[in-house]
């Protein structure tokens, strides 16, 4: 019988993937790296008797270097004692790049690789499969393993993704939570030995929660667009499909903190940089040609590097957040994960008469000031998570959380336009006398007296909701193509002082560098209708009519009288009603110029019933002007 | 039982119409003076007396036992939180497995046997393999040592069930076979020593049951 079936005998076909795959070093196997004549496979690793370690019964030499692990600032775990663990160690025995890839316990199986291998038959550093780098030892910027206790929380991260039956027992993360040394093509896309399918990252989502990223995702989730040539590290062509990777790299990242594939906004960059650049989107909003951070004024994106260290908040769910001293000082960022949620950000601009979170900056995490006296500065905050104002996330960095005190509002620090940054929740403390409507409506604004808000005929027709319609900050300050398909939007970078976007431009001077007058808008000089900042929304002088009677009166509209003689620089908020500063007031909410009038003349205003209800009554000019009155002015 | 003396049968069949180089003559499990090893028997001109004895065997164990076996009353088991088997320890027992070990545990002389020829004792010679006492030497592959807590694991069930609950082994086709072409034997449904090794078969080296090239063996029942 049994000779009977010795004569009939076919050899199965070998079943198993591992004979196909690279881990195939024998002379039969297909990959780069394999035996010059070794015939068997599985010999590489194991051997049936006298293996050492026993489980799972190894030959392989083992690597005896220590190495340098994965750190984060939002990183919470501990490591294990033994690190890596013996299981990991044993992947560690080839893919350090330390052992010979036929280096057993019988001997050396001859090898050839060619640039794959160095002179000693170990994986050359560089090659995807060396992930211990030039020294052998850096896991830096690898995927942490061995992780110990205490560790993550089950609001970041599934219990069971790491903690699985495997059967007998409960491993944690090491190499083969990931990888299945038998298995390439698990993943036929990708291959990489990986255990399972990570199309869409279902590998790394088995283990890591994201907010949003599940319940309200971001365009990155759904995005099909196609990666772009030489970034996609896996075998993945879209957005979607890349999921984690399109920004995160598990080996060898780029970036090692949060193993980003490259520096912080170069991971954005290697998308966001329009189709002209070779990227994904339409719209550039990178450093290369036609992008807003080539401009003169930006946000320091490109020229922090490093400064960006945000660390978990609580609850733990929510977004990490940045403590104070770490967007202060000379860390002052603007990182995109500063102001945008990668894991959550959507794709849509905000509308008019508004300031809720836009779509662009869903899932950023904000700071709301504390309400003050009128014209102090706010040191204290609340935490909004997510935002769900967009001044918000402008808090952040232009308050006193990201500045220090300033108590006169004006800070030592000199912004890219050449003046001194301002206290912007200073400014638009609903205390104040005045505001541009970014927190309130004007009707809400506490510290105003009636008629808070301004007439409907002094604004342009779109603000027609006037006294409870809101703003952005995003509706002065931007792009200066602000129309355009090809750059992004919001303030990332202008070649305008301020990063001012809408037609018009020019504040506090034109573009001759002239200060602005009601001469202008008289005589009809300077391109006033088309370049001066304010007509965006406010129409000053239109079908031959003034807007109140304040600017109707001649004597206020000679070529040496300007908008800042009456009218603070920054337009933000005042003390006073009406946005109007007084000769006592600092630069740069004071021009202070050489003329006379090139500054801040009037010592009181007191706001009139409504716009063409002005006499000379309310508002004294140095004692000159109108004389000594006898109104309740304005602090 | 049955199978065993089918077995020798087959054996003393295919000995006769093979050459003798694929046999276990000249071999290295051939200890006597036409043997394979450098510590031949200087005086023992048997072949099989090393391992069996057609009669009156003073060894208590199939088949047809005369090498004394091992007293090691415990080798361990190999363990793996990834193994679904469970493997039992064969210490002190006289399973198949046990005849292997009652040299290869490195405990017991290769020339300690029940019945003897009217000289007594075969005279080992000098050699590489055996030590001065004519146990396997230490730190030769062939002395598995004491422990087989390194060793791939033996004496365990190898069933449909085993193969579904591991998710990497191939279904047994039977008790007795793992696979359909009647290579690798199974021991009441069990692995032991005898699944990969073929103690009277040298052909492959190791007396392995067959080529392992591209691992073919291994794969036989690993699907990895």
């Amino acid at each position: 019988m049994s000779v009977l079936l010795c004569l009939t005998y076919t050899p199965m076909p070998l079943h198993a993937q591992v004979a196909q795959s690279k881990h195939n070093l024998s002379v039969s196997g297909s990959g780069t790296i394999r035996a010059t004549t070794e015939q068997e496979i599985c010999k590489f690793c194991h051997i049936p008797h006298k293996a050492s370690p026993s489980v799972p019964l190894w030959d392989h030499t083992m690597s005896s270097v220590s190495y340098s692990r994965y750190t984060s600032s939002t990183f919470t775990s501990t490591y294990k004692t033994q690190y890596p663990s013996s299981s990991s160690k044993l992947c560690l025995s080839c893919h350090d790049g330390t052992i010979a890839i036929g280096s057993i316990s019988t001997g050396q199986i001859t090898i050839s690789g060619g640039a794959s291998l160095d002179p000693d038959q170990s994986l050359a550093a560089g090659t995807t499969s060396n992930i211990g780098g030039a020294t052998s030892t850096n896991l830096t910027d690898d995927h942490p393993i061995s992780i110990g206790t205490p560790h993550f929380s089950a609001a970041q991260y599934n219990c069971s993704g790491c903690h699985y039956p495997r059967p007998n027992n409960i491993v944690q993360v090491e190499c083969v939570r990931c990888h299945d040394p038998h298995s390439e093509s698990k993943d036929g896309a990708t291959k990489k030995f990986l255990s399972q399918s990570n199309q869409s990252s279902a590998l790394c989502r088995t283990c890591h929660k994201k907010t949003y990223w599940a319940t309200n995702p971001s365009i990155h989730q759904s995005s099909t667009k196609t990666t772009p040539t030489g970034w996609s590290h896996n075998g993945y062509a879209t957005v979607a499909t890349n999921g984690c990777e399109s920004c995160h790299k598990p080996h060898t990242a780029g970036s090692a903190t949060r193993l980003l594939k490259a520096v912080e906004q170069n991971t954005c960059d290697g998308c966001h940089k329009g189709t002209t650049n070779a990227g994904v989107t339409e719209k550039n909003v990178s450093s290369e040609s036609g992008g807003p951070f080539a401009k003169t004024y930006r946000h320091p994106t490109y020229t922090m590097d490093t400064k960006h260290n945000p660390v978990n908040a609580s609850p733990i769910t929510s977004s990490p957040t940045e403590i104070s001293t770490d967007v202060s000082g000379s860390n002052r960022h603007a990182e995109c994960p500063d102001c945008h949620n990668p894991h959550g950000a959507k794709s849509g601009l905000h509308a008019v008469k508004s300031n809720s979170l836009s779509n662009a900056l869903s899932g950023v995490w904000g700071l709301e000031p504390t309400a003050v006296a009128s014209w102090t500065q706010p040191n204290g905050f609340t935490r909004i998570d997510p935002a769900t104002k967009e001044y918000q996330v402008c808090m952040k960095c232009h308050s006193y959380y990201g500045l220090g005190s300033a108590p006169t509002g004006v800070t030592t620090i000199i912004g890219p336009s050449g003046t001194n940054i301002t206290d912007q929740a200073m400014e638009y403390n609903i205390n104040n006398y005045s505001a541009h409507p970014v927190k309130v409506g004007a009707n809400s604004q506490t510290g105003s007296y009636a008629p808070k808000a301004l007439a409907s005929a002094q604004m342009t027709s779109v603000w027609n909701t006037v006294g409870t319609q809101t703003m952005y900050c995003s509706d002065c300050h931007g792009n200066d193509q602000a129309t355009s398909t090809t750059v992004a939007q919001g303030p990332h970078g202008s070649n305008y002082k301020y990063m001012l976007t809408g037609t018009a431009k020019y504040w506090p001077t034109n573009a001759s560098g002239t200060l602005w007058s009601l001469n202008d808008m008289r005589s009809n000089l300077n391109s006033w209708s088309t370049n001066l900042f304010c007509v965006n929304c406010h129409p000053l002088h239109s079908g031959g009519q003034w807007k109140n009677n304040v600017h109707e009166r001649d004597d206020h509209q000679g070529s040496n009288i300007y908008c800042i003689t009456c009218h603070v620089v920054v337009p933000h908020g005042t003390k006073r009603s009406r946005l109007i500063g007084y000769a006592t007031d600092p630069s740069p909410y004071n021009y202070n110029g050489g003329a006379t009038y090139a500054k801040l003349a009037v010592s009181g205003f007191r706001k009139a019933s409504g716009p063409f209800d002005y006499s000379e009554n309310n508002c004294t000019f140095n004692s000159v002007c109108h004389g000594n009155q006898s109104n309740t002015f304005d602090p | 039982m049955l199978r065993n003396i089918l077995a020798l049968f087959v054996l003393v069949t295919m000995a006769a119409t093979v050459s003798l180089a694929q046999t276990i003559v000249g071999s290295k499990h051939d200890l006597s003076t036409g043997g394979g090893i450098t510590n031949k028997s200087t005086n023992e001109t048997q072949v099989c007396i090393f391992c069996h004895t057609p009669h009156q065997t003073t060894v208590t164990a199939t088949p047809l036992w005369n090498k004394v076996l091992s007293s090691q009353a415990s080798y361990g088991v190999y363990a793996s939180s990834s193994m679904n088997a469970t493997p039992a320890d064969i210490g002190g027992g006289t399973g198949t497995s046990n005849l292997c070990m009652s040299c290869h545990d490195g405990t017991v002389a290769v020339n300690n046997l029940g019945n003897k020829s009217t000289f007594g004792v075969p005279t080992m010679g000098s050699g590489v393999e055996l030590d001065a006492t004519g146990k396997i030497a230490a730190g030769r592959d062939a002395n598995l040592g004491t422990s087989l807590t390194n060793d791939h694991p033996i004496n365990f069930d190898y069933d449909a069930t085993l193969a579904t609950n591991d998710g990497g082994l191939v279904t047994p086709v039977s008790t007795a076979w793992v696979d359909a072409a009647h290579t690798i034997p199974l021991y009441g449904a069990k692995v032991q020593c005898a699944s990969c090794h073929d103690a009277h078969k040298s052909t492959h080296g190791s007396f392995m049951r067959k080529s392992n090239a591209a691992s073919a063996l291994c794969v036989t029942c690993h699907t990895k």
